[in-house]
């Protein structure tokens, strides 16, 4: 939490507004200088591709303002990614009253909005319990076991596809709302009115960095605490799965986690893998002789999921607020600073990997991705490895062409998730 | 009788603007006051109209850039590239430039103290009309809240509207999924502060009034659907004492150097010498009267046929002269069109001085100078060219017939009453 991180459900719609278009006013103002976060968190007519090779080299970690700094630095990204005094929030603004960011404000605009802290806010001992307690239902051995459930409902899906389709609208998300829900064991009834929140929630990873509008933000909360209510409603009824509920031991502590591991897992899951999975598509798409190599051998499914983690990552940008002054890449940053990695840049440091501008699923560096190391994500990223190469295995044998039937549409502002709205294709061959 | 009430944020240039037309309002009898900032009151009362303080001050001039921020960019600066330029641009130019105004720009010449206190005061003292400055937001809210008519007051050629016709139509040329509209989310926020819903079907008359008041002459205005009416522009210099030299017939052709910011910031640097310039345009074969401070003019030595003043009333001082040196802000271009003196304009670059100067060029009563051309010498030859060919005395008294033609102030007031009549009430 930084000072004019707030919680919209507190604010009239006159002060978020102002909030939010103060904020992307100065992204705006400070793009136009020159400022690459600035240009990054606009989200507008840039690839961000074409501002990293200028933010290569020493210092790894370069001040982008008084108090905010970033790197594409694949070794300080990791090094920053597990350090456990940079945080979600900073203990001394968590406790302050958060005040909307106005044009007078003495600082600059870091965190803009907080969905839900309990959820959001969770910072590495959370998260380590948070793992500890859920390992048996969200961890990479429990969701590997589910492996072939998850292949079926994809495999299905893929089966039913046949000329034009959208492979997000008509493939991706559909299919990774299902299996998810399979997992935490969603009543079949609930499913429709999830499948409806959730589409509300699609800023949900770029409110924290990029402001959405004023309706966005206001459809965001309404339907983010709609899956709240739904899944509160789920657990006091006990409707969930058996292993969802069992996690529940009797304290407060577990209800909260529990329903914090559900919410992390429909919600951000959702999103991440659905974008994970076109993304993946689209670049075994646009390079025939890589779609072949999966084709000829779909076990590499995994590997090119892998690689578009890399390349085309479904999130992109990491911010973390300094709990304490530390030395971060061998700089001085301050209690209270932003330090922000840009996943995207770090994933194809030349300094780590070779020709790392060319997709290529048999890759053998050495070095992984940072895609899914931040702490929110950290915590979804077994259940959309198998939800990813599941789908992208059954899409790419199911199917023995794709053609591009229309433009792929993202949706605006969305600087961290690069949220795609429609990807027509057709199925051909 | 009506009451008006006028409103404009803490700029003298702004301020002037609506002098003359407040002054007409006030001898047809109505009752009119002036809303600024605080830091304006004193420019506002020294123009003799009653001042009321909204907000807090403005502080255009300093503590902005203090913070390291944007006073220099608070206005414009996208808008005034030319117009194809920015339609190159696209969605990503004009998105931009709302995103801007909405976010930074019109929400700090006008922000939320200077809004709510614009509404209370209005609501207090239920004007009739709100005449609001192009560049003030507050207006149209104060009007909605209290129930008056409202109508805008243009400072130049309307980019805003302009601006909003291009977003418009790129905005419906763009995936529903990208169509951002900060507009939307600025207006929403406004309106709810005095309890109104906003509708999409308002946004027009938010950016651009129920009706426009155009002083640009007809000639150089942009083409609108919008409900306009057109004022001859009458110039107000501020208060003045003329100088007995002012009228006293000059022996040699009278030229008045009138510097902009982008001029002083040449002087300024290392580039040009005020020494040099003066000295340079001095041998031309005229009597040059230059507006200089103390500190422009450090210790540059003042060639003998120059006379340096640190004001001079313009619309006093122009009858007399050949020809004008000037930025083309608006209260001096007009003053230039107003007397029929050709001019050389070296833009600022705020607003639409550099588009301005092009259409004084179109026109032949006058040349451009841009600033990254300009020399000394390069002025003197320019300076030479509309002193000797007399065209350029004749094009500029054409463009000034054209702009004497134009209704005045006075005799729009019967149409203004009319509009307000029609309109209280229906915001």
């Amino acid at each position: 939490m930084t000072r004019n991180q707030i919680d919209p459900r507190l604010f009239s719609d006159s002060d978020l507004a102002r909030h939010l278009l103060t904020v992307r006013g100065v992204h705006w103002m400070n793009g136009d200088r020159g400022v690459p976060l600035a240009l990054l968190l606009r989200a507008q007519g840039i690839d961000p591709h074409s501002l990293y090779e200028a933010m290569r080299g020493q210092p790894a970690l370069r001040q982008s303002d008084i108090d905010v700094w970033v790197t594409v630095s694949h070794p300080a990204g990791t090094a920053i990614l597990s350090d456990r005094r940079l945080t979600r929030r900073h203990a001394r603004d968590a406790r302050r009253r958060k005040r909307i960011f106005t044009l007078d404000a003495a600082t600059t605009p870091k965190h803009v909005l907080a969905v839900d802290d309990t959820t959001f806010g969770l910072d590495h001992d959370d998260h380590d319990r948070l793992h500890q307690l859920t390992d048996p239902v969200f961890g990479p051995a429990a969701v590997n076991l589910r492996r072939g459930q998850v292949a079926g409902v994809f495999a299905e899906r893929a089966g039913d596809l046949g000329g034009e389709f959208d492979l997000m609208t008509g493939f991706a998300r559909p299919g990774v709302i299902t299996a998810l829900a399979d997992l935490i064991g969603l009543p079949v009834e609930t499913r429709p009115r999830f499948a409806e929140l959730v589409m509300g929630t699609v800023p949900v990873l770029d409110a924290l960095l990029c402001p959405p509008t004023l309706a966005a933000t206001r459809r965001l909360i309404a339907s983010f605490d709609g899956i709240k209510a739904m899944l509160v409603e789920l657990l006091d009824g006990r409707q969930l799965a058996d292993e969802v509920l069992r996690r529940v031991n009797g304290t407060e502590q577990s209800t909260v986690d529990v329903l914090s591991a559900c919410l992390l897992t429909m919600v951000v899951g959702t999103h991440v893998a659905s974008n994970l999975i076109c993304d993946t598509v689209l670049a075994l798409h646009r390079r025939p002789d890589q779609w072949d190599l999966v084709r000829a051998d779909p076990s590499l499914a995994g590997a090119a999921v892998e690689e578009t983690l890399r390349y085309d990552p479904p999130v992109r940008i990491a911010s973390r607020i300094a709990g304490e002054d530390a030395e971060v890449a061998g700089l001085r940053v301050n209690a209270g600073d932003q330090v922000v990695v840009l996943l995207d840049g770090a994933n194809r440091d030349p300094e780590v990997f070779a020709d790392p501008g060319t997709f290529r699923i048999t890759r053998t560096d050495p070095a992984a991705h940072l895609t899914l190391d931040d702490l929110p994500t950290r915590f979804v990223a077994p259940v959309v490895r198998v939800l990813a190469a599941e789908a992208t295995r059954a899409l790419v044998t199911g199917v023995s062409r794709l053609d591009m039937a229309g433009d792929v549409v993202r949706y605006m502002r969305s600087p961290v998730a690069g949220s795609m709205a429609r990807c027509p294709v057709k199925a051909g061959g | 009788m009506m009451r008006v009430l006028f409103t404009v944020f803490a700029s003298k240039a702004h301020m002037y603007n609506v002098v003359s037309l407040a002054w007409a309002m006030r001898a047809a009898g109505h009752e009119v006051y002036v809303a600024g900032h605080p830091d304006l009151v004193d420019m506002i009362t020294s123009t003799g109209l009653p001042a009321v303080a909204v907000g807090n001050a403005l502080d255009m001039g300093g503590s902005w850039q203090g913070k390291g921020t944007w006073n220099q960019e608070v206005l414009s600066r996208g808008l005034s590239a030319p117009h194809e330029e920015q339609l190159r641009q696209g969605w990503d130019h004009v998105l931009g430039e709302f995103t801007l105004a909405c976010g930074v720009r019109y929400e700090f010449l006008a922000d939320q103290s200077f809004v709510d206190d614009m509404v209370k005061f209005a609501c207090a003292w239920q004007p009739d009309l709100v005449v609001w400055d192009a560049l003030t937001f507050a207006g149209p809210i104060a009007a909605i809240a209290s129930g008056a008519a409202h109508a805008r007051l243009l400072f130049g050629l309307d980019y805003v509207n302009r601006l909003y016709d291009d977003f418009r139509q790129l905005y419906d040329r763009q995936p529903p999924e990208q169509q951002d509209d900060p507009l939307t989310d600025w207006f929403t926020g406004r309106l709810s502060r005095i309890g109104v819903e906003y509708q999409p079907s308002m946004a027009t008359e938010l950016l651009t009034g129920q009706w426009t008041i155009d002083p640009m002459p007809s000639w150089m205005a942009l083409p609108t659907k919008l409900p306009t009416v057109s004022m001859r522009a009458v110039p107000y210099n501020g208060p003045t004492t003329i100088p007995s030299w002012v009228y006293t017939r000059p022996d040699k052709p009278r030229v008045c150097l009138t510097l902009g910011v982008s001029m002083r910031e040449l002087l300024g640097g290392a580039m040009v010498s005020t020494g040099e310039l003066l000295t340079t345009l001095a041998e031309l074969d005229i009597e040059l009267i230059a507006t200089l401070d103390a500190s422009q003019l450090d210790s540059a030595k003042i060639p003998g046929n120059v006379t340096v003043v640190d004001f001079v009333p313009l619309n006093e001082l122009l009858p007399s002269c050949s020809a004008i040196v000037h930025q083309a802000g608006f209260g001096t271009h007009t003053n230039a069109v107003t007397h029929g003196v050709p001019s050389i304009v070296i833009p600022d670059p705020f607003w639409d001085e550099a588009e301005c100067g092009r259409l004084f060029e179109q026109r032949g009563a006058g040349l451009t100078l841009a600033p990254a051309e300009f020399t000394p010498e390069a002025l003197r030859t320019k300076l030479a060219t509309i002193l000797e060919d007399p065209s350029y005395r004749y094009h500029a008294g054409e463009i000034q017939q054209d702009l004497l033609a134009a209704p005045t102030p006075h005799d729009i007031i019967p149409r203004l009453e009319e509009l307000t009549r029609l309109n209280r009430g229906r915001a």
